[in-house]
């Protein structure tokens, strides 16, 4: 496939935009009109060529402009990227899974030649190439987890599986939405959970994680979760907090389709071979009301959903501010018919 | 890579002790194996009798040899056929399916240290862990307990993996595992690893227990399989069919001769996949898995058809 | 929350064979009713100086170490927790930030939850985490509150880390400069 890398910001002047291919191919997470929570976790098998489900990780026309963004966020907040001691096994396996993912999947971008130990890594898009040594950390210019994902589009949770529960003990972490990993890092399951509304009381949580702990390897998972940005900012964190806070009550009637962006986290989970366990990637696709309205049934399902949208996951997802002007702004693409099931553009 | 099982051919066989009869398989396809985590198993379809017997064996081998797997097998007295089908009847050359590693008995990455204890064949899961803990240069023991040397598996590699790390217990000689002062003395941190016959995991776990050592840093790994027992009927709500569990099939498999819908994963009553809700039992459920509660055993709501079976009239499940 | 610590009152575990109780002076009359059944092997820790704190030191039969201030009485944990082997439990009765940090120490040991009970006393103060300059201010009073270390005025939140024994605080008026909402003091 070939990809032309677009040069854009994810902040400051926000150049940020999806060619009409990327907007087609995103990840729209409403198959009906309304959401709720819900367990929807399926297998993370290859799906439709050309969609974000074709590869088990997915790189797109943003890849080298994220990166780029994430280096940044990096330069002014090491802190992103952390790993408790007892993960240096699971980082490897990270790495790993990785590179021979990216290697086989994208093969004009990356490759992978392995003599033993002895590995070499080209990542052509951001022109690098690494000799090192697999399972020796002074041979990488930082450890295996940051050096890798440094160079892989969304953010990434390394977990330690153990009680009987799921820790996140290692991540690197510069696209989320509003969570901090200083604060998380360590957290088990539930806790790093705790904030999230209504879904403890309906079990949802509790049923994940059994879920999770039954991973197999060569059997990931996926799952879709979603919220919203104002401006296409990729660092929405808490950290930088009054960086991106006031854009909340900047949008008007005449600026939401361009501003307020819909932000879909394609989640996959992948059990790791050495350490046993877990990779849990959140990958963030962006796009602008006005770039999805581009596509005949997605107007009328973001109005309906989000006109439909308990107050407690609005109030989660920050979106009270501008969500009453986003909906009489999408009302325009509702014409009432029946849209049936489904996320298809058309 | 989306493998969960693979076609594999017996490469070599030998016998490593009394009764136990290692076993080397490659891939039938040439390809390599995947990496596994110390601890892990598989589980072997063995063509013994008219049904195929699939049983839990741990791998033994270092996972970075890719291009062949290692288990080791007791022969089991008496034995639902498996065993002794592996015994008497493979042969190089053979080919078996088998699943892909999965991990019921994993090291705890947080651990300070680590004291592995071993009887008898569970030497082989403490065996890889051992292996790991080495390469890791991490601070650990095993006590390996058997019942003669002639019953002795692996003591060199076991040596030679962790020299100075080992100690033996030869029950011909009177010697035995005290658990106690095992325990005792133990840095904080640690955590205690032990695959062996029930009654000496259940004396492990006591002494464990009156040693003060919480039940989230003792860990066990039971080879439970599916014992034989009396015939039981059972019926299935959902379907209404009506079903007969013979002495020597267990409950899952026979829901799954008949295509009930059963999930199943480790069929050794530790994972919770083929966890089943019972609607009503006419008789007494014998429940012999780990998995569930003693509350939910004593409520028999649940059950966990892999390894536990009923007596009594009849056993009705929401299937 | 899920993640905001729910604590109940110490009860010896008799399941353990060796117990290290460290308590807050000024609440050690809380833990009167402890006395009557002391378990064998137990040494006390005292964090601060008061009456109270003395005069369990006269009742109590056991070793009693008087610690001046917190981090002297950290000090005398840490090295009680090294001499300790698997078997241990560990009780703490404080102000919340006494409590956690007591439980940093002892996980740094290697301590499982299992392992510790905790017990807060005296009137609710929280210690906050300003996820902005990364400062824990230790005795919080309620739900605003300016941060120790980079002066902006945080809101604070139920959402609890174990790792850094402190609650989640953020801007308050980071999306609305200068709006400041009235404090709401912490019930418990």
């Amino acid at each position: 496939m070939t990809l032309a890398f677009a040069q854009e910001s994810f902040r400051d002047d926000y150049t940020f935009k999806n060619s009409p291919e990327a907007i087609r191919r995103f990840p729209l997470p409403f198959p009906q009109d309304s959401y709720m929570y819900s367990v929807n976790m399926e297998p993370h098998v290859p799906g439709p060529v050309g969609s974000v489900y074709e590869h088990a990780f997915d790189i797109d026309e943003h890849y080298v402009a994220e990166c780029r963004d994430r280096a940044i966020t990096l330069a002014r907040d090491p802190g992103r990227c952390a790993s408790l001691p007892h993960m240096i096994e699971a980082e490897w396996d990270t790495l790993e899974l990785l590179m021979t993912s990216l290697a086989a999947d994208y093969p004009e971008h990356f490759a992978l030649l392995r003599d033993g130990n002895r590995w070499v890594w080209t990542n052509r898009p951001l022109g690098l190439r690494q000799d090192f040594i697999f399972g020796d950390a002074s041979t990488l210019p930082q450890g295996p987890l940051e050096y890798i994902t440094r160079q892989v589009q969304g953010d990434f949770v390394v977990l330690d599986q153990r009680e009987g529960t799921l820790f996140a003990d290692a991540a690197m972490v510069t696209s989320q939405a509003d969570w901090s990993l200083t604060f998380d890092v360590g957290m088990s399951f539930h806790q790093w959970h705790a904030p999230v509304p209504l879904a403890h009381d309906m079990g949802v949580f509790d049923r994940a994680l059994k879920y999770l702990m039954m991973l197999q390897q060569g059997r990931p998972v996926r799952r879709l979760n979603w919220t919203m940005t104002v401006n296409p900012r990729l660092d929405t964190s808490p950290e930088t907090y009054p960086e991106w806070g006031t854009d909340r009550a900047s949008v008007t009637p005449d600026n939401v389709g361009k501003k307020v962006h819909l932000r879909v986290e394609l989640q996959t989970m992948f059990r790791l071979p050495r350490s046993n366990g877990m990779l849990f990637s959140i990958r963030c696709y962006l796009a602008s009301l006005e770039e999805l309205c581009t596509q005949p049934r997605w107007g009328a399902r973001l109005h309906r959903v989000l006109g439909s949208l308990p107050a407690p996951l609005a109030e989660y997802k920050g979106l009270t501010r501008y969500l009453p002007t986003a909906v009489t702004w999408l009302s325009q693409f509702d014409d009432g018919r029946d849209l049936g099931p489904g996320t298809q553009p058309e | 890579m989306n493998e969960s099982s693979f076609h594999v051919v017996i490469d070599a066989v030998r016998d490593v002790a009394s009764g136990i009869r290692e076993f080397t398989f490659r891939r039938a396809d040439g390809q390599p194996f995947p990496l596994y985590s110390a601890g892990s198993h598989v589980v072997v379809s063995v063509p013994a009798g008219e049904r195929p017997r699939r049983n839990p064996y741990s791998l033994l081998g270092d996972p970075n040899e890719r291009m062949s797997w290692r288990i080791a097998v007791r022969r089991q007295e008496p034995s639902r056929g498996g065993s002794a089908w592996l015994h008497e009847q493979a042969r190089v050359g053979d080919r078996l399916d088998i699943t892909a590693p999965m991990n019921l008995f994993p090291l705890i990455s947080t651990a300070r240290s680590h004291l592995l204890v071993a009887g008898g064949i569970g030497v082989t899961p403490i065996l890889s862990q051992a292996r790991e803990l080495a390469r890791r240069g991490a601070d650990f023991e095993v006590h390996y307990a058997w019942r003669s040397p002639a019953h002795a598996a692996y003591v060199a590699e076991l040596e030679a993996l962790a020299p100075g790390k080992v100690h033996h217990y030869d029950e011909s000689q009177g010697v035995r595992i005290d658990f106690k002062t095992l325990f005792a003395g133990r840095r904080l941190g640690t955590h205690f690893y032990i695959c062996g016959p029930t009654p000496m995991v259940s004396a492990a776990m006591e002494g464990g227990a009156a040693m003060g050592w919480p039940a989230t840093n003792l860990h066990s790994e039971r080879f439970a399989s599916a014992e034989p027992g009396e015939p039981f009927d059972v019926l299935l709500a959902r379907s209404g069919q009506r079903i007969t569990v013979p002495a020597d099939l267990s409950l899952l498999e026979a829901l799954e001769q008949c295509g009930a819908p059963v999930n199943a994963l480790c069929r050794g009553g530790a994972c919770g996949q083929c966890e089943t809700p019972v609607l009503s039992a006419e008789g007494e459920l014998l429940h012999h898995d780990v998995y569930l509660s003693d509350a939910d055993k004593q409520a028999g709501k649940l059950v966990m058809p892999c390894v536990s079976r009923f007596k009594g009239a009849c056993l009705t499940l929401d299937l | 929350m899920y993640s905001t610590p729910v604590y109940k009152p110490l009860q010896w575990d008799p399941s353990g064979l060796r117990h290290i109780l460290l308590v807050e002076a000024a609440h050690a009359g809380q833990i009167s009713r402890l006395l009557d059944d002391l378990p064998s092997a137990l040494s006390v820790i005292v964090v601060g100086r008061s009456p109270e704190g003395a005069e369990l030191d006269l009742r109590v039969s056991v070793p009693c170490a008087v610690a001046s201030d917190l981090e002297a009485g950290l000090d005398v944990l840490s090295a009680e927790l090294e001499r300790a082997s698997m078997g241990c439990r560990l009780y703490l009765l404080g102000n919340e930030h006494l409590v956690w940090e007591a439980s940093r120490r002892a996980a740094k040991a290697g301590l499982g939850e299992a392992e510790i009970q905790r017990e807060r006393a005296g009137a609710p103060a929280r210690p906050m985490f300003c996820v902005h300059c990364r400062t824990t201010t230790p005795d919080v009073t309620a739900t605003v509150a300016p941060c120790s270390g980079c002066g902006r005025t945080l809101f604070v939140r139920d959402h609890f880390s174990r790792q850094l024994g402190a609650y989640m605080a953020f801007q308050i008026d980071a999306e609305e400069p200068g709006l400041i909402p009235e404090a709401e003091p912490f019930q418990s």
